[in-house]
This record gives C-alpha cells, sequence and structure tokens, in this order.
C-alpha cells in the first residue's frame, strides 16, 4: 500500500471498520512508514480530545414528561377516531382486574 | 376495545423507544445547537415515529429511533434556519470516496478559520457543516459503527467514511493550529 492510498482508509482503521485483509495491509504499511504511522497517534489523539471536551447532553426530565403526555394524548385520540369514545371503566381498575374483565 | 390496544401500543412504543431518548436528544441538540429547539424536535420525531409505530420491525430501535430524529432535525432546520442547511461542497460518490475525499478537506477548514471563538473541540465541533457534525457525533460520541451511521443518515458507508475523514481532517488542523498558536 502507498501512501496515496492511506486517505480516509486510517480513519477505518482506527475505528476498527477495516476488513481484516486490508487492516493486516494497512498495518504493515503503518509500521514502516515514518509518515502514515504519527497520523494514527495523530488520529487517536483526537478522538480522546473530542470525547473529553464535548459535553453530554441528557434529555431534560421534564421532556420526557412531555413526551410522555404528548403518547398519551395521541394514543387517547387514536382511539377515539376508532370509535372508543372514552376509555373502558375497566382502564381504571388494576392491571389483574383489567385483564380479567377483558 | 380500540382504547385498550392504543394502550398497549403506547405502552410498547414507551418500551422500545424511551430508552434511547438520550442518544435522540442528544443527536438533536448537536443539530439545532440550542436546548429548546432539540426538545421540541425530538417531541416532534417521537409523536411522528408512534403514529408510524406499526412499521417498526423489530430490530435495531436505536438506528429507527435516530433516523427519524435526524430527518425532523433536518426538516426543522430548513423551515427555521435555512442558513444551517448548506448542501456540503462536492460529495463524494461511494464508489470514489476513499480516493477523492482528502480535495474537498480544504472549505471546511476554511469555514472553521474564519471563526475567532473557536478555540475549544466542543466549539470547533459546533462549527462543522450538519453533515460532518452529525457523523462525528454518531461516531464519537454516540460510538456506532459505520454500517448504522450509514442506515441513520441515508447514505451509502464510503460517503460515511469520506465525511468522518474529512470532518476529523479538519478538526485536527484546527485544534492543531490552536495549539500552536498558543504555544507561542
Amino acid at each position: 500500500m502507498q501512501c496515496d492510498e492511506v486517505g480516509p482508509r486510517l480513519d477505518a482503521y482506527i475505528d476498527g471498520e477495516l476488513a481484516e485483509a486490508e487492516r493486516v495491509q494497512l498495518r504493515d504499511h503503518l509500521l514502516d512508514c515514518p509518515d502514515c504511522g504519527p497520523e494514527v497517534t495523530a488520529l487517536e489523539r483526537l478522538r480522546d480530545g473530542i470525547r473529553q471536551a464535548a459535553p453530554i447532553y441528557r434529555a431534560p426530565e421534564a421532556l420526557r414528561s412531555r413526551i410522555r403526555f404528548a403518547l398519551r394524548q395521541e394514543a387517547a385520540a387514536s382511539a377515539h377516531q376508532a370509535g372508543s369514545l372514552t376509555p373502558p371503566r375497566s382502564c381504571s381498575l388494576s392491571s389483574s382486574a383489567r385483564a380479567a374483565h377483558c | 376495545m380500540a382504547w385498550i390496544a392504543e394502550r398497549r401500543r403506547r405502552s410498547r412504543f414507551e418500551s422500545v423507544v424511551l430508552p434511547h431518548l438520550d442518544a435522540a436528544y442528544a443527536l438533536a441538540r448537536w443539530l439545532t445547537r440550542n436546548d429548546a429547539d432539540a426538545a421540541d424536535v425530538v417531541q416532534e420525531a417521537l409523536l411522528r415515529a408512534f403514529r408510524y409505530f406499526d412499521t417498526y420491525r423489530e430490530g435495531d430501535a436505536k438506528s429507527w429511533i435516530l433516523r427519524i430524529v435526524r430527518r425532523t432535525c433536518y426538516s426543522w432546520l430548513e423551515r427555521n434556519r435555512p442558513a444551517d442547511v448548506v448542501p456540503l461542497e462536492e460529495e463524494d460518490g461511494p464508489d470514489e470516496g476513499v480516493a477523492s475525499a482528502p480535495r474537498a478537506v480544504g472549505d471546511t477548514e476554511a469555514l472553521l478559520q474564519n471563526r475567532s471563538d473557536l478555540w475549544r473541540l466542543d466549539v470547533l465541533i459546533e462549527a462543522l457543516p450538519a453533515p460532518l457534525r452529525e457523523v462525528i457525533v454518531l461516531r464519537e460520541l454516540q460510538e456506532l459503527g459505520y454500517r448504522e451511521i450509514a442506515e441513520i443518515s441515508g447514505v451509502p458507508i464510503g460517503t460515511v467514511m469520506s465525511r468522518l475523514h474529512r470532518a476529523r481532517s479538519a478538526l485536527r488542523r484546527a485544534w492543531e493550529e490552536k495549539d500552536i498558536g498558543d504555544a507561542m
């Protein structure tokens, strides 16, 4: 393998996404090449930097509640359209009582 | 018993989808770059997913919901911030991605260098064009494989590879230049 063939393959190499034969070919090239070898270290350093620097975004609890509420409304609207105007009386019962009722 | 059926459907949807809510929100947050907008987009996406839940087949629920969130994000951006949805300069096709990807890196680098506030990697990521930001987030932060990323983004694996290469090259150059500048 030549340096000009490395390109995005180097990214796939550090991501463990290359097929075995190509991985071995690239690994052999990296062992011999004074230019491409350090590229791997630099890419790994970037990857570590990104994982350390990037904030971890988590869904706020308020959003979770909002979605559950919206889903209940959506389900109710679908049931309504399907012809069931009100929840059956059994829906306010315990699950075992509901199962027996339905 | 439509009511009971809907209740079961909702319950199943919640058990399949809600475990991936953090991932969905994170993707939307990175793409919209705003907390409130991300929340609106995720809610819209999940309601859309619920409406079409009958078409969901058992499988990778995370990829399924992220694909819907991503699509909803882009629709939202097109409606509200069309300037954020500029197409990538000359996208490589799946067959030529490996050989020709490096030629387009310069444009993204120029975009990063035109900003004076880019001194942290997270800010650098936010400044990337959306398709490159998306692939970095899915790979580095969600730690997804190329096949999953391709499925979520609706592009061939070769395009995932070339986008990742472009994004990393641009980030690396801007980040290293900052390091050098700091050291001087």
